[in-house]
């Protein structure tokens, strides 16, 4: 296929905007997928994305479409996530695009994610063209969403497409716009391969299957490769794209989207962003990658039952192969004993993998509160970072903790302005700018602790906006505050999983808090928990959990033995879901107890 | 070598005047009781079942509820009847019925005893009546009262070989006090054993309902922790020793049939909802546990016309088998029989278990091998449930 007819683009949005259903109208609409096998959010392959209504993983497909001029274009439709976790996997499939389409609700208007991914399209120079999706919607108001977006992104939509994912409006509109507003690529087929990694997935019977899109050159089945950052050599063993059924072709050249198949046998081998060039005739200036991942939130991970580690390491590992946004490293907690430090993007992206983990591997975990990373800059100059609590050197030895700021952009209604400025005030944030994007919206820039945000900010900020205020942030530094350990103790022993850095203005709340929380999920036991929280030696709040008293069935029901032992089968299940600590059972719970900031 | 054999028959008389807040068994309150239908029904049902045993002489006979005090002694005794005649009832067989204070309307306790009954278990529960109302039961102290004396004299006249009274400690208002008054009154009437249940909520049980809606307060568990503690200084002076979780009784006065349930023994049972256990119809199993449908009609329109009308049925193995006796064998006093352990389920599972008692033991649980016997000590049976888990 000729570059000057191919056309690549990615999906923009903001979560819930109806991106996916756009994306199902297209694959309908260019025959790619006949309306009896469409299934919603057809991209979107695990079953946790549909469940959750989310993408998490970038998916490429190849379309053929005959625009009305007569002629037949291949179409590379690049779809991204739109959670805000997973920002750095829209950048990704960017990257691959000369323009992407900027989906925005008629009715909710410019988002936060909006804003935010339409900042990273315009700094890969990427044609935009504005969707104004459900204008089906009785509330929906295009005109005022179109100002919005001019007002307050500075984008011209003279030529914004009005459409309905629903109703299949205004998608024939989309596929001419993308055909004449988004240039084809521009690349010299006669010079040495270049193609960008723009993803990679792995899969247990071709190995790595890495996702390029080719820049300059061409490459072909059988041809050695060479990988410019990892410096591997490969021989292409298969080239398949998906049309969105995966097809094998024989090669792939400039402007086209494909999946290499090399014999690679982990993620880690391949470095997405890299480029790929031909072993023989390299080229010898690589692309310009992207900014590379950093996770944001880290947890511990463990069996329950410690026999099963080796069975995690095998699920985690597994699991890792195809999200190279993750990281892992064992750790070793005296309470849990050994398991997995492991890094994530943000607290979906924990909750998703863990899930699989829990799903797809059936592992019965312990996850510990998530933490941010902090860097500890101590007496003798050194400087150290890290991610558990447990691990902070001895007080004396500390000159100070800094911890991540991030820089957090929140829409919101004006109405809730209020109850927004009040949630990031709690939460350590400092103002830095407050803007209209419109007499009824306004945009918020806070400065604000990772640490604050991570947990449940942004269900408190739906909850304040009444589901009206959107969030986005990303990392500005670390700086120092005034953090101080908080300790639980259990029987007098410290509870090494259970250990939280905190805010010293904010230490004796979540002190009596967590205790409390504590009291409330410890079950009962044959003897009385005393369960403390403490800063250093001074206890400041103290909990018991009294003994049990009776843990008995009164009757055997009759002759009916066989409910009696099903009884006890789930009182068992129940009870491998308990970590022995010390002498101690504590539930799964209980070690997220922390995660929760309400009395409740 | 012998056809293992059920020796153990179980009759489920499902019809009650009224429902107790707290049961959950397999009850249908009506006002006409089909007593000749389900009798007919009954025979039907074991016919069916005779079909795949080898008869052996019945040991225990228990006639459940329900309330079977209200199938008439003539029903009853054409069960025994059929039984005898089937496999033959010794006279050294013991025979339970079901009785509730003012549900003998039909036949008196003494013609049940008549009719071959020999053993008669009464509902008391309480001996207040602002507590019965609160049960939902249909009698008053008075009635309960009457049938005790009733019991105490066909006992003292050799009518009767044994009797019990049910007891139900822990609901809200009781005191300590309360529950020491109820076990007098009803010992003094000379009963040799007694079961005294701690009230549980049961899910689906309109006392469930009135816990969650709060209009009724749940039982206070460290009060019913007292009492369960406090049970076996009441009965002593009267004979009675704890020999099951919830059941005491003098030497001699044990239920046989339900200590039939508690050591893995084999079990005929018919009627709604009843529960059996029987031999295996396929080798490779230890045995097989059914239950009958708990609707009445369904089980009714079923076995007239000569079906079971099973809702359960579950082949058990050795080590389903060894988790059912280890969590019925450790609420006896007397505790479990490895030996006997051993025998039906084999060695190695019985070895198993035994490492994971001497396990559980060093890690300071309260449980102890003595000869081939596990058992708990009674100091700690209140917290049986949480040792059985160790075990299993």
């Amino acid at each position: 296929m000729q570059a000057s007819h191919i056309r690549n683009f990615s999906i923009i949005a903001h979560i819930d905007h109806g991106k996916s259903t756009i994306a199902d109208r297209i694959l309908e609409l260019t025959g790619a997928v006949e309306a009896r096998q469409m299934q919603a959010q057809f991209l979107d392959s695990m079953d946790i994305e549909r469940e959750r209504g989310i993408t998490i993983k970038s998916q490429a497909v190849r379309l053929h479409y005959t625009a009305k001029n007569g002629e037949t274009y291949t179409l590379h439709l690049i779809d991204t996530p739109g959670h805000v976790d997973f920002g750095y996997e829209v950048s990704r499939s960017l990257a691959a695009c000369e323009g992407a389409l900027l989906v925005v609700d008629a009715a909710q208007g410019v988002e936060a994610q909006t804003l935010a991914n339409v900042y990273l399209a315009l700094d890969g120079n990427l044609a935009l063209i504005p969707v104004i999706n459900k204008i089906d919607l009785p509330s929906a108001r295009p005109t005022e969403v179109c100002e919005e977006i001019e007002e307050g992104i500075g984008i011209d939509t003279t030529h914004a497409v009005f459409a309905s994912g629903k109703t299949g409006l205004g998608i024939e509109d989309i596929l001419e716009a993308v055909i004449t507003q988004i240039p084809p690529p521009q690349g010299d087929l006669e010079a040495p391969l270049r193609a960008m990694v723009f993803d990679s997935h792995y899969d247990a019977y071709r190995g790595v299957m890495v996702q390029v899109r080719i820049v300059d050159g061409s490459v072909k089945k059988g041809d050695k490769v060479y990988f410019m950052e990892s410096g591997g050599e490969f021989e292409v063993l298969e080239i398949r794209v998906r049309t969105p059924k995966e097809v094998i072709v024989d090669g792939l050249s400039v402007g086209e989207v494909g999946v290499l198949i090399c014999g690679i046998k982990a993620v880690r081998d391949v470095a997405v962003g890299e480029t790929v060039t031909q072993a023989k005739r390299r080229a010898t200036v690589p692309l310009k990658g992207f900014k590379h991942v950093q996770q944001m939130v880290y947890s511990g991970i463990f069996p329950v039952d410690s026999a099963e580690y080796q069975t995690l390491r095998d699920a985690i590992e597994k699991l890792a192969l195809n999200d190279s946004a993750f990281s892992w490293e064992p750790e070793t907690s005296s309470a849990l004993g050994f398991g997995f430090r492991c890094g994530f993007l943000g607290m979906l992206h924990m909750e998703v993998f863990q899930e699989r983990l829990e799903r797809e591997y059936n592992c019965e975990l312990i996850t510990t509160a998530p933490s941010v990373i902090y860097r500890i800059h101590k007496m003798d100059g050194t400087v150290i970072s890290l991610s558990n609590p447990g691990d902070l050197p001895p007080t004396g030895d500390i000159d100070e903790i800094r911890e991540p700021i991030v820089k957090a952009t929140i829409h919101t209604p004006t109405e809730y302005i209020g109850a927004v400025v009040k949630l990031c005030t709690d939460r350590r944030g400092a103002q830095k700018d407050m803007r209209y994007m419109s007499p009824t919206r306004v945009v918020l820039e806070y400065e604000i602790p990772l640490a604050e945000i991570v947990f449940d900010f942004f269900d408190k900020l739906k909850t304040a906006t009444r589901g009206y205020a959107s969030l986005d942030y990303e990392f500005k530094e670390f700086r120092e505050g005034d953090l101080v350990k908080l300790d639980i103790l259990l029987h007098n022993e410290i509870v090494d999983a259970l250990s939280v850095i905190v805010h010293r203005d904010k230490a004796y709340e979540k002190g009596k808090s967590l205790a409390e929380k504590l009291r409330k999920v410890i079950p009962r036991q044959q003897f009385d928990v005393a369960i403390q929280a403490a800063i250093g030696a001074r206890i400041i709040s103290r909990e018991t959990v009294k003994a049990l008293r009776k843990d008995v069935t009164a009757k055997c029901y009759g002759g009916d033995i066989s409910r009696k032992r099903k009884l006890l089968e789930k009182q068992k299940a129940g009870k491998r879901r308990m970590k022995q600590v010390g002498n101690i059972e504590v539930p799964q719970e209980a070690f997220l107890a922390v995660l929760s900031t309400d009395d409740d | 070598m012998t056809t293992p054999s059920a020796t153990s028959v179980y009759i489920h008389f499902p019809y009650c005047l009224r429902r107790c807040a707290y049961c959950d068994f397999a009850t249908t309150v009506a006002r006409d009781i089909p007593r000749d239908a389900y009798l007919a029904a009954i025979l039907a049902e074991l016919q069916l079942r005779a079909r795949d045993l080898t008869p052996a002489p019945i040991a225990t006979v228990f006639f459940g509820g329900g309330t079977p005090s209200l199938w008439g002694a003539n029903n009853v005794g054409a069960v025994l009847a059929w039984l005898d005649r089937w496999a033959g009832l010794p006279a050294d067989a013991e025979v339970t019925l079901e009785a509730n204070p003012g549900a003998t309307e039909f036949s008196t306790l003494a013609e049940y005893a008549a009719a071959g009954v020999n053993r008669i278990s009464v509902g008391i529960q309480a001996l207040d009546d602002r507590r019965l109302r609160a049960l939902d039961r249909v009698h008053d102290s008075a009635g309960a009262l009457g049938a005790l004396k009733q019991l105490g004299e066909l006992l003292g006249a050799g009518r009767l070989r044994s009797a019990s009274a049910d007891l139900i400690f822990g609901a809200p208002g009781q005191t300590l006090a309360d529950l020491q008054a109820d076990v007098r009154r009803v010992l003094d009437h000379g009963l040799p054993h007694l079961s005294a249940y701690s009230l549980t909520v049961e899910p689906g049980t309109p006392l469930h309902q009135r816990v969650e809606r709060q209009v009724q307060a749940a039982p206070d568990e460290d009060l019913q922790a007292d009492m369960l503690a406090a049970l076996p200084a009441l009965c002593a002076p009267y004979g009675l020793s704890r020999y099951e979780v919830s059941n005491y009784a003098q030497l001699n006065h044990t239920c046989r049939h339900n200590l039939a349930y508690w050591t893995g023994r084999y079990y005929l049972a018919a009627g709604v909802g009843a529960h059996g256990f029987l031999p295996a119809a396929t080798p490779g199993w230890l045995g097989r546990r059914y239950g009958n449908a708990r609707s009445h009609q369904k089980w009714l329109s079923a076995v007239t016309r000569g079906a079971f009308a099973e809702e359960l049925s579950e082949d058990i193995d050795a080590e389903t088998h060894l988790a059912e006796r280890v969590l019925t064998g450790l609420r006896l006093t007397e505790g479990l029989d490895l030996e006997a352990l051993r025998r039906d389920v084999g060695e190695p599972l019985s070895q198993a278990l035994l490492q994971r008692a001497h396990k559980a033991i060093a890690r300071g649980r309260p449980l102890q091998v003595s000869g081939t016997r596990i058992c708990v000590p009674g100091e700690a049976l209140h917290l049986l449930d949480a040792l059985v888990l160790d075990l299993v």
